[in-house]
């Protein structure tokens, strides 16, 4: 099969350019991104990409697979591979360090801007602070979020804006504080989201949920947020 | 919080909320005008300036111009922060559109009360 | 050492999905219409002066091609944003906004736009 990946070596290159390779699958077998990515490392150990769990847990590899973000670990190439060919590109939207190395930084710091916290002013109980089963399953596809920038990385509004708008993995874990209900800051949570840009870039195409690797909404949680704010204001 | 001084009202949530409420209007308007063209086929002169005489019609009107104008600020000002990067060039073209939208205003009342 | 580092932001790499199509042309239709307004609000003025500017307004939407094409680009952007904004406001009230739920009513959407501008093509010819 043919493979084309995004190379780009600061030290060496003045713009990134797209390298071809032709490589057979020992076996034929049906393997992960990950997994191919691998063999081309082993013939040029120059190509430079994350990875760590490979098991999408840790949301390290990240990439724009034949036009589509997700996980190399947990994405076959039969999943993505059309007429024998794949295209592997870094995250769209964020500055390349190397290949399909970016730079997140702007990715997280919207993360820090929702406070990715508990606040509770209220004196801590002896145990834990507890939560009814019910309250505890509106935290259900909010909190598994891995931070992998599959999502934000894959929308428009984020690329015009990444200064600007949170981005959708932003707001999913902005929604999930302001749903927990042992949160007390939720009128100052809400407060800081009320500009035009924080959270009202969104429009609803629904990427994030296109490419999220797993399975969660923050086209959901975003207009629960916008919810939340109209029935502060009305 | 981001701070901008351009937008429509300043807060995300009016902005949202006038975008909503305007367009409400301005479905009802082309409706309406679009209904009305319809079932007119052989339309005068006569019935259709006597349309716009009705005091009714003039404040629909009015209300749909208006509603037009702050509805096409929230949009083009998205659309210009979207893609304009630009301060300069950004603030020229929301110029552009300002002055467009307050002409509609003011030559949407003189054709009106022209009638 | 290249210090500048370069963004992968090549749109037509990147696939995406239905419901990006109906808000880009939702985009591109609400531009059209705010300077398309000039057109509308020249028309509405002309037909609403006197009885010859009544005549004047139509006659030039019965036999100017240019002015039925701008009528027709006008009422049909102006339908497709509209049915695009019902489909925000369906979304705003919690509907369609999983992955396909929201690219069933994209699709609606375009397929209504489709007919609707055909129909307002029909009308104004």
């Amino acid at each position: 099969m043919l493979v084309s990946v995004y190379r780009y070596n600061p030290e060496t290159d003045n713009a990134p350019y797209m390298q071809d390779i032709h490589i057979e699958i020992p076996g034929g077998k049906d393997i992960m991104v990950l997994d191919l990515l691998q063999l081309l490392k082993e013939k040029d150990p120059s190509m430079t990409f994350r990875r760590s769990c490979r098991e999408g847990v840790c949301g390290s590899d990240g990439m724009n697979m034949n036009g589509k973000n997700g996980l190399a670990c947990i994405t076959p190439l039969s999943q993505v591979v059309e007429k024998d060919k794949l295209v592997l590109r870094p995250l769209p939207g964020l500055p390349v360090i190397r290949d399909l190395v970016v730079d997140m930084t702007q990715f997280y710091r919207q993360y820090e801007k929702v406070k990715p916290f508990l606040i509770n002013d209220t004196p801590a109980p002896a145990i834990e602070r507890l939560q009814s089963p019910e309250d505890r399953a509106e935290l259900d596809g909010l909190y598994e979020c891995i931070l992998c920038a599959c999502c934000s990385t894959a929308c428009p509004s984020f690329w015009w804006n990444p200064d600007k708008f949170i981005g959708p993995s932003g707001l999913l874990q902005a929604y999930r504080f302001l749903a927990d209900t042992r949160d007390t800051a939720r009128d100052q949570r809400l407060s800081e989201l009320d500009d035009p840009f924080s959270v009202f870039r969104c429009h609803g195409i629904m990427n994030c949920v296109n490419v999220c690797p797993k399975g969660l909404n923050p086209t959901k949680a975003i207009g629960k947020i916008r919810n939340m704010l109209l029935q502060r204001a009305t | 919080m981001v701070t901008s001084i351009t937008s429509f009202g300043r807060s995300g949530l009016y902005d949202w909320m006038m975008q909503r409420v305007t367009a409400v209007v301005l479905m009802a308007y082309t409706i309406f005008m679009i209904g009305y063209l319809l079932f007119s086929s052989d339309l005068s002169y006569a019935a259709w300036s006597s349309l716009f005489q009705g005091t009714a019609m003039r404040i629909f009107t009015l209300l749909a111009i208006l509603s037009m104008v702050a509805h096409a600020w929230i949009g083009l000002w998205s659309v210009s922060t979207d893609y304009i990067k630009k301060t300069s060039i950004r603030f020229a073209v929301q110029s552009v559109c300002g002055l467009l939208a307050f002409i509609y205003v003011v030559w949407g009342i003189q054709i009106l009360w022209g009638v | 050492m290249n210090k500048k580092r370069p963004v992968n932001l090549d749109i037509q790499t990147i696939k995406l999905p239905l419901p990006a199509v109906t808000s880009i042309l939702h985009r591109v239709t609400g531009v059209a219409l705010f300077f398309g307004a000039i057109f509308a609000m020249y028309l509405l003025g002309l037909s609403l002066e006197s009885q010859s500017g009544f005549n004047a307004a139509a006659d030039l939407l019965r036999d100017s091609f240019l002015a039925k094409l701008i009528a027709w680009g006008f009422v049909s952007a102006l339908l497709y944003h509209l049915v695009a904004g019902v489909k925000h406001l369906i979304m705003d009230f919690g509907y369609c906004e999983e992955l396909e739920s929201g690219t069933l009513a994209a699709k609606v959407t375009l397929i209504a736009g489709v007919v609707l501008v055909l129909l307002a093509g029909v009308w104004i010819w």
